[in-house]
């Protein structure tokens, strides 16, 4: 009688395979926040790239602690404009004012700070809300970016109309980064950071 | 001649403001008349040039060398840590005094390559290059410290500047000493930097000389080296660490304020950009590629989407109906019960794939492959494969290989 063969069991299928299955393809950016969804992710992340990736997805993990789906059939870019202007606005806005706060730098302290959507600089100057306008947005559609940011997970939406940002707000920044580097971009324009000459004391001590 | 201590300090503090000036702007005089044109200014009316020039020349307050008359460096380098000044001195000038302990390592270990040298003269030698290798060390520690203590001094300045125009220029004057000044000095004095493997040469040449005492009579030479070599080793020491602290200081506050000014310098860029309504620049189709397809199909693969988009449109439909103008007459289509009748017939056949291609024609491999898959299914007990080789089976488009089955009349054992 020939021996039975020994059939390897197939792997277990990832506890929350459909829940973050659902939400990943709806282009959700999965990070701590979202609970048992990240934690089983995290925990199996080979599992899920293998099952994923026999659909024709392809997971990224993020250093900053977030993951995301990549593949054919993305969205088209023009539905991410609106998203991409406003957090530049507001990253802009951000470098700009940083010397008003405490620690003077606002990179680091970004997942923990909070904003007041009354507050936001996009419609504050001319050359603002005409970039805004140029892609038909007002202040009556800001609302609609934030949601739309936040079925992304790129935000959290708080109360007292406030919101605060989640870790993959960290590929827009990396995205800018991509920018800052690519040598093939002008660098008319590029000065950041303004050497305001020092006053003719202030020379003196620091030429000693 | 000796300095009276208390006279000294005395004409410090009443010709402060005098001596400042001197000492910041490192005046050198090369007459008593340049000296008296210099002085006067700070002079109250009806007090004599002349005899000022001749205290300060009296109580060491000038000294003449090289030719010149100046302040003594002590005493600027006194007022400087009074004003708390540090002055910056550039990596190059750090690797000037390391070069020439570079130097003094080498003559130290020429010295002393047999031990303790015996001739007075070498001994004598030995003693200068060892109290210059202490100089040198010491001055390089103290030309870093004073790095380290201006680096302090201008973190402490930009953490409590108040107006922005002035934080931006400090948080540049920041990352300009991070760079330049911080960043290349700890290369030179980190464990093996330059100044690291000098400094080690002179250990070993101090240490060689202080086993030579232990090891026989003691001599001066081998305690001064045994000094010489703790004092190296103690300074370095305390040199490394205060810039590094220094650098966990700075460092963070110029990694945050560039790497703030990169995602800047983006922001700028993807905003102008935009501006010029130039959206193709910023490549969003593949740098910030998103899927969203909440209700999209649960496979990502276009091929096989394709394919199962066909498959789900397929439709049963009747086969067409054969006009007047077909032919009267039509092969009759070969089905696996004709087939086996007419192989039962022939009795043997040695490759059954190639026999049924006889039959139904060589233009597509899928009906010869279909009709022998269907005979082996139901007549097996007559059909066996022959042999591990293959064999190929041409087509009018592909060629098709496949083992080489065989038909026996007689049932298999």
């Amino acid at each position: 009688m020939p021996e039975a063969e020994t059939v390897a069991p197939l792997p277990e299928l990832p506890e929350r395979l459909i829940t973050v299955f659902r939400a990943m393809r709806g282009g959700r950016h999965i990070s701590r926040g979202d609970g048992q969804d990240y934690l089983d992710l995290e925990r199996r992340t080979a599992l899920y790239e293998h099952v994923f990736g026999a659909l024709g997805y392809v997971l990224k993990h993020h250093n900053q602690g977030f993951f995301y789906l990549e593949g054919a059939g993305a969205v088209r870019s023009d539905r991410m404009r609106a998203a991409l202007l406003f957090l530049l606005i507001l990253f802009q806005e951000l470098e700009e004012r940083k010397f008003q706060r405490q620690d003077r730098a606002w990179e680091r302290s970004l997942l923990r700070a909070t904003f007041k959507v009354t507050d936001l600089p996009h419609f504050q100057t001319a050359q603002r809300r005409s970039l805004m306008a140029a892609i038909e947005l007002d202040e009556s559609k800001v609302a609609q970016v934030l949601t739309s940011l936040e079925r992304l997970g790129v935000i959290r939406l708080l109360p007292d109309a406030q919101f605060g940002f989640l870790p993959p707000v960290y590929r827009f920044i990396d995205l800018c980064m991509k920018y800052a580097d690519d040598p093939n971009w002008g660098a008319a324009g590029d000065v950041v950071i303004v050497e305001t000459k020092p006053e003719a004391d202030e020379e003196t001590e620091l030429e000693s | 001649m000796a300095r009276n201590p208390s006279e000294f300090v005395r004409f410090v503090a009443k010709h402060y403001r005098l001596l400042a000036v001197m000492c910041r702007e490192n005046q050198r005089f090369t007459s008593d008349a340049e000296m008296e044109a210099f002085v006067r200014p700070y002079l109250e009316s009806g007090s004599s040039p002349g005899l000022l020039v001749s205290r300060m020349k009296s109580l060491g307050i000038v000294s003449q060398t090289t030719g010149d008359w100046t302040p003594p460096p002590f005493l600027g380098r006194f007022l400087a840590e009074v004003e708390q000044r540090h002055a910056l001195a550039s990596p190059g000038v750090v690797r000037g005094w390391v070069e020439k302990l570079s130097g003094l390592a080498k003559s130290l270990d020429a010295l002393t390559v047999d031990g303790a040298p015996a001739s007075a003269d070498a001994q004598l030698e030995l003693g200068a290059v060892l109290d210059e290798v202490t100089d040198t060390i010491a001055t390089i520690a103290a030309t870093v410290g004073g790095n380290c203590d201006r680096i302090g001094t201008e973190v402490t300045r930009y953490r409590t500047e108040e107006d922005s125009r002035r934080m931006r220029f400090r948080l540049t004057r920041l990352i300009d000493l991070h760079t330049n000044y911080l960043e290349p000095i700890l290369r030179l004095i980190e464990v093996g930097g330059e100044f690291y493997g000098v400094s080690e040469q002179v250990v070993a040449s101090c240490d060689r000389l202080a086993a030579h005492a232990l090891a026989g009579a003691e001599s001066p030479i081998s305690l001064q080296a045994a000094a010489v070599s703790r004092g190296v080793l103690w300074l370095r020491r305390g040199t490394l660490r205060r810039a590094h602290e220094a650098n966990r200081e700075l460092g963070p506050l110029c990694e945050a304020a560039m790497r703030e000014s990169a995602i800047a310098r983006g922001v700028n860029r993807a905003i102008e950009a935009i501006g010029s309504g130039n959206w193709e620049r910023l490549d969003l189709d593949h740098q910030l590629s998103v899927i969203v397809a909440p209700d999209g199909p649960l496979l990502n693969d276009r091929a096989a989407l394709t394919y199962l988009l066909a498959a789900r449109s397929y439709k049963d439909a009747p086969p067409p109906i054969l006009g007047p103008e077909e032919p009267g007459s039509m092969d009759v289509p070969w089905t696996v019960a004709s087939l086996r009748e007419e192989v039962e017939k022939v009795g043997s056949v040695d490759d059954v794939f190639d026999w049924i291609c006889e039959r139904v024609g060589r233009d597509r491999p899928d009906p010869p492959a279909a009709l022998l898959h269907d005979l082996v299914e139901a007549a097996s007990e007559h059909l066996s494969v022959v042999g591990p080789e293959t064999q190929q089976y041409p087509f009018a488009r592909i060629d098709v290989e496949g083992r080489v089955w065989v038909w026996k009349g007689e049932a298999n054992a």
